[in-house]
């Protein structure tokens, strides 16, 4: 019950982003992504989220092919993602926005929406509730619904994407660098509630510069380097692995040779 | 076969004009990453302004013609100071609103300053009219070839020789980037507005001539002149030479051998056609779908 | 505790705006004589379905579409060939206006939505002149530019003859209120937050499960629809009609309606189709001057307001009356 990435390759013209990279992630585990600028975290977790769709190799969730369904149907087989910017929605309340995230808990279609078939009232209170249920999870108040959620405080955004994808809810949650941008106050908030996920069976891939943070609530860590995937382990067994501390993280004294 | 030439010719002579028109898109889009919709009425413009000035204002040609291109160069850098710049949301549905926008202003203000006449203003001279056989190249028609080829070989030499044609290209492609190296994008879109506003405005005072000059015809040079640029290929110089030449000829012969009425729906259904089957164009690498 | 529900909240605000709209319409169509504010009224209400339409697809949904003019005279000219040609009664011409012009605006979107943002609203602005060129040239189906479509029978249904400016302003009235309750109901639903979303990002949309194309092309669909049903009511309207009034400028004009409204409310559509068909009445000479201010005020709004100049009164009002200590 699991997501397995095989294989996977992915060029652009010269330049080979992803190569050949496998990762398997666990339901309750935190599976982290790292390694320096330009090393295709992003690329893989666009090529998991269906955004870009491999060269080669394949991705399996629960044990079926998902390598060539685009992203909206991905979402049904329940996997979403958030965004390195957060991709929030202008205009819309906080409530609303999380409410988008439920979309697929209804079953309205454009004609019943129309007439407003009887059925809708239920489905629009289940809806919000929904919605509400989320916004409790990531531990955002009440008194922030009604606002904007554009105009709200960076931290805040960025909880109101997380409430958002959990608003499906999702068994695999895909997050691209949940904590840049946040202090160190709000990135321990973000690590907490992601440890709950994992807790509560979701498959959680994460995609992370913060190391301490990575190595703290991560129990599997793939470590990418130039599109090529060059360790894969254990936090203690990365953070002691020679070629990940040459590429990237350096020994205690901070000396690091790059590649 | 004779007639054939004859509508290649007519053919060429408006494809050259939408090939102007179609290099401004291409020279604002590369610039700013903007569709300036307002460009048929920079075209419109020059042709009626110069237009009037001649036939109201009694101007000599040689002045007035300047005057317009300077005068619709100066309106188009006015949608970068003006509309981009200080547009509230930095979006492309702005944007494209924004261009829009400018476009309907002009032809309201060309309405309520020069009038809903149809103007000619007489031709340009100079070259004699050519007979070669059956074939005959109008005086005008010649001024405009000669016209793109100067035009192209200059933007040609502009871009590709001269430090302020790469910075052009430099800042269009890595703005950061050549900001870094003191290369003002800012700078770069003004003048890549107001260089569309002066090519539009001589296409446009160059076929007024034949074509005439009317408030309302910049709707229709703008939808070619996009469609020529689609069709050669979004972005590209070349293209859009090639995608103007196209499209005059497809026109003329639809002209010719189908019915004059529906000339201009051809060059319409091109680049419906085109978006619809192979958005890049001909020689182009611009994105056109987003699903 | 009992939480309120804003969502339900909002959508019980329009509805209850909307009964206000056709109490207010009711004692128009009964008590008002004057044949010319009448009609002048009757238009407005025709522009704000076709702008309607416009509204969910712009305003909501964020695609540029220049091309309603094409279905707005689709929905024209399918009703008056409908009852002038094959003698079938007036309901439906109206039927077929919305479904036909439906249908077509569905299979043009199916190509046309997979643009970009530019490349689409060229594409519209081509199908519509196209369209406007058609229109002029098929002369022997429509009339052309001269005579055009004559002698449009009014509208009559159940032996009920909807003839004269009070009972068409009814007419009208009734399809307005009715196309504005499909809208409300729309929008107060999964799918019309959906739309919404598309506006700012279809990426993140998709990724919630969000079918983008499809969405996409339903909406178009619709607002063609709704064009159609409006050029069906205008031909009833008019009588006599030709192609000139089925061009591009039409096409702008409801942009600028929706642009000068709200894109947030479908209240901001009427607010611009009522400014937009009244403005030229209170002008004198206001023809030569049409584009300009029209013109003028889109780029105005375009840079400033981009959210419309209606959403930009009420925000203000708002502002206003939280600094009177309102809740």
């Amino acid at each position: 019950m699991s997501l397995e990435v095989s294989e996977v390759s992915k060029r652009y013209g010269g330049l080979q982003a992803v190569n050949a990279v496998d990762l398997v992630a666990l339901p309750g585990e935190v599976t982290s992504v790292i390694g320096p600028n330009g090393a295709g975290k992003t690329t893989l977790l666009n090529i998991i989220s269906g955004t870009v769709v491999p060269n080669h190799g394949t991705t399996k969730l629960f044990g079926e092919d998902i390598t060539t369904i685009p992203p909206h149907k991905r979402a049904r087989h329940g996997l979403t993602r958030t965004y390195q910017t957060p991709q929030l929605f202008e205009d819309m309340t906080v409530l609303e926005t999380v409410m988008v995230g439920a979309h697929l808990t209804g079953r309205s279609s454009f004609w019943s929406a129309l007439v407003r078939a009887p059925f809708l009232r239920q489905e629009e209170a289940a809806m919000e509730e929904c919605a509400r249920q989320a916004l409790k999870r990531v531990r955002l108040s009440e008194n922030v619904f009604r606002r904007e959620a554009l105009v709200l405080p960076y931290g805040y955004q960025r909880r109101v994407e997380i409430a958002r994808a959990l608003a499906m809810n999702p068994r695999v949650l895909l997050l691209d660098e949940p904590a840049a941008g946040l202090n160190s106050i709000e990135t321990g908030e973000i690590a907490e509630l992601i440890c709950e996920l994992a807790a509560d069976g979701m498959i959680i891939v994460l995609v992370e510069h913060d190391m301490s943070m990575v190595m703290e609530i991560s129990q599997k860590i793939i470590v990418m380097n130039f599109g090529t995937k060059i360790a894969d382990g254990t936090p203690a067994a990365i953070q002691t692995n020679q070629d990940v501390i040459d590429a990237y993280l350096g020994t205690p004294h901070g000396e690091v040779e790059h590649a | 076969m004779s007639e054939f030439l004859q509508i290649m010719i007519t053919g060429i002579t408006t494809g050259a004009i939408y090939s102007i028109s179609a290099l401004g898109f291409s020279i604002v889009y590369n610039a700013t990453k903007v569709t300036n919709f307002a460009n048929g009425e920079f075209m419109m413009m020059g042709g009626l302004i110069s237009a009037s000035l001649i036939l109201s204002g009694g101007v000599p040609m040689l002045l007035a013609i300047p005057l317009a291109c300077i005068a619709v160069a100066v309106l188009g850098t006015m949608i970068d100071l003006v509309g981009i710049r200080w547009a509230r949301r930095k979006s492309v549905l702005s944007y494209a609103m924004i261009t829009i926008g400018f476009g309907i202003t002009f032809r309201g203000a060309m309405q309520v300053l020069v009038g809903r006449e149809i103007l000619f203003p007489p031709t340009f001279g100079g070259i004699p009219n050519l007979f070669i056989g059956d074939i005959y190249l109008s005086s005008q028609s010649g001024w405009i070839l000669i016209a793109l080829v100067i035009i192209a070989a200059s933007l040609g030499f502009l871009f590709m020789r001269t430090k302020l044609g790469k910075a052009m290209r430099a800042a269009s492609q890595q703005p950061r980037a050549a900001a870094l190296c003191g290369i003002n994008p800012r700078v770069m879109a003004v003048m890549a507005f107001g260089m569309a506003g002066l090519l539009g405005a001589v296409a446009g005072a160059m076929i007024a001539p034949i074509g005439a000059a009317f408030y309302e015809f910049g709707l229709f040079y703008g939808l070619k002149g996009f469609a020529a640029a689609v069709l050669g290929g979004f972005g590209s110089s070349i293209g859009a030479v090639v995608g103007g030449l196209l499209i005059g000829i497809i026109e003329s012969l639809t002209a010719g051998y189908i019915s004059s009425n529906i000339k201009d729906a051809a060059a319409l259904a091109i680049l419906v056609v085109i978006l619809l089957v192979r958005p890049s164009g001909l020689f182009g690498a611009m994105e056109a779908r987003r699903v | 505790m009992k939480k309120h529900s804003f969502i339900a909240n909002e959508r019980r605000r329009d509805l209850l705006i909307l009964a206000g709209l056709a109490a207010v319409m009711l004692i128009i169509g009964i008590g008002v004589r004057n044949s010319y504010y009448l009609s002048l009224l009757t238009y407005a209400s025709i522009y704000s379905i076709a702008a309607l339409g416009l509204f969910l697809l712009f305003g909501y949904a964020g695609q540029i579409s220049l091309a309603q003019a094409a279905f707005f005279g689709m929905g024209a000219y399918i009703t008056a060939f409908s009852t002038l040609n094959l003698g079938l009664a007036p309901i439906i011409g109206i039927v077929a206006a919305i479904i036909l012009p439906g249908l077509v605006g569905w299979l043009v979107s199916l190509q046309l939505l997979k643009l970009a943002t530019n490349y689409l609203a060229m594409a519209t602005l081509a199908f519509g002149t196209i369209s406007f060129i058609a229109f002029s040239q098929l002369h022997a189906v429509t009339g052309g530019l001269d005579p055009g479509v004559i002698g449009v029978p009014p509208f009559d249904l159940l032996g009920i003859s909807f003839r004269g400016p009070g009972p068409t302003f009814s007419l009208v009235a009734i399809f307005l209120v009715l196309t504005l309750l499909v809208t409300i109901n729309l929008i107060h639903s999964r799918i019309g937050r959906a739309l919404r979303a598309l506006r700012t990002s279809e990426v993140a949309a998709a990724g919630l499960g969000i079918d983008v194309v499809r969405y996409k092309v339903i909406v178009f669909a619709l607002a063609a629809s709704m064009a159609g049903l409006a050029g069906a009511l205008f031909a009833h309207l008019q009588t006599n009609f030709n192609a000139s009034s089925f061009g591009v400028g039409l096409s702008i004009e409801l942009l600028l309606m929706v642009v000068l409204g709200s894109v947030f409310t479908p209240w901001g559509a009427l607010f611009g189709a009522a400014f937009v068909t009244l403005l030229p009445a209170a002008l004198e000479d206001f023809d030569h001057y049409k584009l300009l201010i029209y013109g003028g005020i889109m780029t105005f709004s375009m840079i400033f307001v981009p959210d419309g100049l209606g959403k930009a009164a009420i925000d203000s009002l708002g502002d206003a009356l939280g600094r009177l200590g309102r809740k």
